[in-house]
């Protein structure tokens, strides 16, 4: 890292704003307390101008601050952070090959544009969308605290998300561009299309024709596909945080903590608990996406590459239901 | 290839072309000049001058454009689709675009950024309300209501402030129903990328409730008819026919009809359009809702006038107007019995018309269209001195891209017809520099041919010479339906 770079954070880089959550137990008193979405793996770089910078410090205090955007690509890729916040309009447009370099050497890694409205930046902003940079935050508009919340639990769990689109993609390719744009995007945020309705209606479409294009497209149904959105970001934050199965389940808008595990067991044939095993969360993306795919589809026939055991587990739980 | 391919194309494979460009869905590099896309068909293309050859390579094209991997290189034409708001995924493209283009500090300025705080509020707050603090709601309601309420956007910003601000949760049905008319506003604008964004949202915040959700469809609809995106925008309209028969409402299976005719009437099939058109009036009929009756009366109408049907054309206006209820479809119907009398070579009356609608009209869009209409009128009837004051007052309104296009096709047209072939060159020039900026095709390839032909363009276009089919429609999909369409139905 360069000399010039600095940690805001005093206990962990990759903690997000936002409302605190209390020690689980009596023996962590002594640890400062943690924002509620913390994440180990998930650390953030910005690379902002001084005015941006202070109000990005406000929300998130542990974010590793680059000077230059040479130092943030090399942060970037050097550290593997997982989210970069970045305003295209510093070091005369320089900012943006940065940027555009960076989503080439690292996909997963959620880049998020942090600026405001003027006309100058606008053609920084076109040229960054077409390389794949799908998020902007405006200075003063929607920079809450919230909002970089956010998007930082979604950075954090990109890794897992893509992994399971990834394996849905030939399915995906099978819809119409809407759908399929809808389907990434409640990967993406589950919190906001939390329901079949809110699905169809973020494809532009009604709950019956919803049912009927994901037949079509071999996914076997769209309420399993729902559920998974939601497990799969429930498995990050049970694998990577120290939130509370409880705060998981209230968080991702579950209505009781059973609900989620019931859920987690009928999709995955696993216990939440069980996902604290680095292995067994490798495996969570096959499982769900052998869970999704229909069983006379053959376009997802690459699921098949799965562990002998763990393939097993989720076909018998599949027979169960 | 030596010369741009579409310069060796014949006149009818040229608007084959435009046809096939307009309708290549957005997404798709899209080809800049027409031969290039495939070797065989930029040898197919200039051999082609009947119909049957034509609607053959058109499926032939439009299979290639939605294949994949579709590539054109060539410098001209139509600019790659990633440019479009809408082709590129960044949330809330539409509105960072038009943010940008319109001055600091200027009252639209202001009120787009106040709708794009609001959308990202209730984006944000949709989804976990508890985590936002009031300050974000609070500051957004002081600042729509320190401009007060004499801009509509403004206003209807300031209640869904006022309403997010509450924290209700049956708050989401009245904030749709702002989100609503703020789509129609911007629907009223031409601002078809914004009314997208709001609508969608509007649909996503109301995805349980069908009464709200068939009105979001119906806008979003539009906006992709708008945008020529025809299939997602057919998808809607299914929606609204759909969630209609659910809940027994005449007026959402109305507009989801509406929305096929017009659909078929945009892609140019037009005796389909007025078979639909016909069935749809049947149907209001038999549902004694006259105010729609009159609306798909006026639809019907506009099918005639671009089939060059011109007396029929006028008919089914003047029936809509005696059974129309609403000023808005009042001016839009004067406006094209308007059109059709210049189009009959009644030049005064259509003068009489234009100009009483321009004194009276409730949208901006009829005004603007009332004012190029009433240039080729002037140009027909040798009035330069009248042309002059509608150019100074049209270059400084801010006109959708397409109507921009038009108007100075118009404008160049009128010069060329009055001898002043030296403005009438520099309008087709900004016309072309204009489409070719946005990716009109149909601008470019007009634009082309008007150039190429200027030392003739006194003998073509506008009223006294046209062409039955030159007809632009009011309250139409934006403007693009002036060029004359092949209809594959009509060729022998």
């Amino acid at each position: 890292m360069s000399s010039r770079t600095q940690s805001l954070g005093s206990h962990d880089r990759g903690a997000a704003a936002g409302a605190h959550a209390g020690p689980r137990t009596r023996g962590l008193d002594r640890q400062p307390p943690l924002p509620r979405r913390e994440f180990a793996s998930a650390s953030v770089a910005c690379c902002l101008s001084p005015e941006l910078l202070q109000r990005f410090r406000a929300r998130v205090p542990t974010a590793v601050v680059a000077h230059h955007p040479d130092e943030l690509l090399e942060l970037a890729i050097t550290q593997g952070v997982r989210l970069v916040v970045a305003d295209p309009h510093l070091a005369e447009g320089r900012c943006v090959q940065s940027l555009i370099k960076l989503r080439e050497a690292c996909p997963t890694t959620l880049i998020v544009v942090y600026t405001s409205l003027r006309a100058s930046v606008m053609s920084d902003v076109v040229e960054l969308a077409r390389h794949g940079v799908h998020d902007i935050v405006i200075y003063g508009t929607d920079d809450t605290s919230a909002r970089f919340g956010e998007l930082l639990e979604r950075g954090a769990a990109a890794p897992l998300t893509s992994a399971v689109l990834r394996l849905l993609e030939s399915n995906l390719g099978q819809m119409r561009p809407a759908l399929a744009d809808a389907i990434g995007e409640m990967f993406d945020s589950p919190r906001k299309l939390a329901s079949v309705h809110q699905l169809a209606a973020a494809a532009g479409t009604t709950r019956r024709s919803l049912y009927r294009h994901l037949t079509a497209a071999g996914i076997e149904s769209p309420r399993l596909l729902v559920v998974a959105a939601r497990i799969v970001r429930a498995a990050q934050m049970l694998a990577h945080s120290r939130m509370s199965i409880r705060d998981i389940a209230r968080s991702l808008g579950f209505s009781k903590p059973d609900i989620m595990t019931l859920q987690f067991v009928s999709l995955t044939g696993l216990r939440p608990r069980q996902l604290k095993d680095p292995d067994r969360l490798s495996a969570l993306p096959h499982i769900i996406a052998g869970r999704l795919i229909s069983v006379g589809d053959t376009t997802g026939s690459h699921v098949t590459a799965l562990p002998q055991g763990i393939r097993a587990l989720g076909q018998s739980r599949r027979r169960q239901l | 290839m030596t010369e741009p391919a579409h310069a060796t194309l014949t006149r009818p494979s040229r608007f084959a072309a435009a046809e096939l460009c307009h309708q290549a869905p957005i997404g798709v590099v899209v080809l800049t000049s027409v031969a290039v896309v495939d070797p065989d068909l930029c040898h197919s293309f200039p051999k082609c001058d009947n119909s049957a050859h034509i609607s053959l390579l058109s499926e032939h094209l439009i299979f290639r454009l939605r294949g994949v991997g579709v590539h054109v290189g060539s410098r001209r034409g139509f600019s790659p689709a990633p440019t479009t708001p809408q082709a590129l995924r960044m949330h809330r493209m539409s509105f960072i675009r038009q943010i940008a283009e319109t001055p600091e500090n200027s009252l639209q300025w202001h009120a787009l950024t106040l709708t794009y705080r609001a959308l990202a509020l209730v984006d944000l707050l949709s989804m976990e309300a508890k985590h936002v603090d009031t300050s974000s709601t609070a500051a957004l309601r002081d600042d729509a209501r320190s401009l007060g309420d004499e801009d509509a956007i403004v206003s209807r910003v300031a209640i869904i402030a006022a309403l997010l601000h509450t924290r209700r949760n049956d708050c989401w049905s009245e904030v749709t129903i702002a989100l609503l008319e703020l789509g129609e506003l911007f629907q009223r604008s031409c601002l078809s990328g914004l009314a997208l964004e709001v609508s969608l949202l509007a649909l996503r915040v109301s995805a349980h409730d069908d009464a709200l959700a068939w009105r979001a469809h119906r806008v979003a609809g539009w906006a992709q008819r708008s945008l020529g995106q025809f299939d997602e925008a057919a998808i809607h309209y299914a929606a609204c026919i759909e969630m209609g028969q659910r809940l027994d409402s005449v007026e959402s299976v109305f507009w989801g009809r509406n929305g096929f005719c017009l659909l078929a009437q945009d892609r140019g099939n037009l005796p389909r359009s007025e078979a639909l058109f016909q069935r749809l009036i049947t149907w209001t009929r038999k549902s004694n809702r006259p105010d729609l009756e009159a609306h798909a009366r006026h639809g019907l109408g506009i099918t005639l006038g671009l089939r060059g049907r011109l007396s029929d054309s006028l008919q089914q206006f003047e029936a809509a107007l005696r059974t129309s209820t609403l000023s808005i479809d009042w001016g839009r119907i004067l406006g094209n019995i308007g059109y059709t009398y210049a189009q009959l070579g009644k030049l005064e009356w259509a003068r009489d018309v234009f100009l009483g609608l321009i004194a009276s009209a409730s949208e901006p869009y009829e005004t603007f269209i009332a004012h190029i209409n009433l240039i080729e009128v002037y140009a027909a009837s040798g009035q330069r001195d009248e042309i002059e004051p509608i150019r100074r007052y049209l270059e400084v309104q801010p006109l959708p891209a397409a109507m921009s296009v038009d108007f100075q096709m118009t404008l160049g047209r009128a010069y060329a017809k009055l001898g002043d072939v030296v403005r009438a060159r520099r309008c087709f020039e900004r016309a072309e520099a204009l489409a070719h900026r946005v990716g009109i095709g149909r601008g470019i390839i007009e634009a082309d041919d008007a150039l190429a032909n200027l030392p003739h363009a006194s003998r073509a276009g506008g009223f006294q010479n046209s062409e039955p089919k030159a007809f632009r429609p009011l309250g139409s999909r934006e403007y693009q339906n002036t060029l004359p369409r092949l209809s594959r139905r009509e060729q022998p």
